[in-house]
């Protein structure tokens, strides 16, 4: 496991958590990592916990906040087109950020749960 | 005399990161003080014209600070090589005919986890920002702060702290007592705010060192956080060129 997927997967589990001292730390670990991989990241880890599943059943049992308009996040993913995802974003990568994480964190929950 | 140095200041900087209960705008008075020192030390010993002298060591300060982001900016240049050698190379046809191509679904079944993120292409002229102050609110979650958020916020951090050591110095041999842009360079800085502070701290930094307006044309294209790194990198390698020739 490299360094972007080990501290993407300590964020979500972190967000999993709801500790807020677990979630800074977590997030604060994000600081060094160079952006683009960091998305590229992201993608790759929305693409595992959507893969193979059904992504409304997933959506429709979440109990963890999702973020706004979560499909167009997942259908941007799925055709891996960066350009729809910092649109999501109106450019603004703490948004981005934010919204991946949320939706890895519960889709992976419910995933885990349902 | 124990100089305190900037690779003090990034260890420091690390330590504090990785602490959980750390706030990004919190920021010890000691190293204020400590750059404050060195940055009069500097300026004490220098002859001529005083901004000319302190630009010299501040700009080899900030050199030594940026690595991290020249660092950052040759990772992204060796990804973007490696991204078209996937997309160029031999690979391709396999990966396109085992997952449904590039475009084809989850793609979770391929390659490396590297290969799998590079197959997410980037846009040559796609930019990302960090518009907000670098607060944002998850759900229910309480208030998450992530700022610093990115080497080039923790270079934001480092060149704050120069500037307003820079801003100190003037102040005490009287040559500008800018209190209100020192008061903005630490507000911007405790707020987290990264367009705030790096705008601060390029237009002291262009202010200091002749022939810098390119870079002040350049700062009126600025738009965001990836845009950071590529003006340090333009500031460095002027100042470095520079110092080539005098030398």
């Amino acid at each position: 496991m490299d360094k972007y997927e080990e501290r993407v997967r300590n964020a979500v589990s972190a967000i999993r958590s709801e500790r807020e001292d677990s979630i800074n730390g977590a997030l604060a670990a994000l600081n060094d990592l160079e952006v683009t991989e960091l998305v590229q990241e992201l993608c790759v880890s929305i693409e595992d916990v959507t893969s193979g599943k059904d992504v409304d059943r997933l959506l429709a049992a979440a109990t963890l906040p999702l973020p706004d308009n979560p499909l167009t996040l997942v259908d941007a993913v799925d055709r891996k087109d960066i350009t729809a995802l910092h649109a999501y974003a109106n450019g603004d990568f703490v948004t981005l950020l934010a919204s991946m994480l949320a939706l890895i964190a519960s889709l992976q929950e419910a995933g885990d749960r349902i | 005399m124990s100089d305190y140095s900037v690779g003090d200041l990034i260890t420091e900087l690390s330590a504090i990161r990785d602490r959980a209960d750390q706030r990004p705008e919190y920021i010890p008075g000691d190293w204020v003080e400590q750059f404050q020192g060195l940055a009069s030390r500097v300026h004490g010993a220098a002859g001529g014209d005083p901004r000319a002298q302190l630009a010299e060591p501040i700009f080899a300060a900030i050199g030594r600070a940026t690595g991290s982001l020249e660092d950052a900016l040759e990772s992204r240049y060796r990804a973007s090589g490696q991204l078209g050698e996937y997309i160029e190379g031999p690979l391709k046809g396999e990966r396109g005919s085992g997952s449904g191509g590039e475009g084809g679904g989850a793609g979770a079944n391929y390659g490396s986890r590297s290969e799998r993120r590079a197959s997410f292409r980037f846009p040559a002229e796609l930019k990302f920002a960090v518009v907000g102050a670098g607060l944002f609110i998850v759900g229910p979650f309480v208030p998450v702060v992530l700022s610093p958020l990115i080497t080039v916020a923790t270079g934001a951090l480092i060149l704050a702290k120069l500037t307003h050591a820079l801003r100190e110095a003037d102040s005490q041999h009287g040559l500008d007592a800018d209190n209100d842009k020192r008061r903005k360079s630490r507000m911007a800085s405790a707020a987290g705010s990264l367009d705030d502070t790096l705008w601060t701290v390029l237009g002291e930094v262009v202010k200091i060192i002749p022939g810098m307006e390119i870079v002040a044309l350049g700062m009126t294209l600025y738009d965001g956080g990836a845009l950071i790194g590529e003006h340090v990198a333009l500031l460095l390698k002027q100042f470095r060129s520079r110092d080539e020739r005098e030398n």
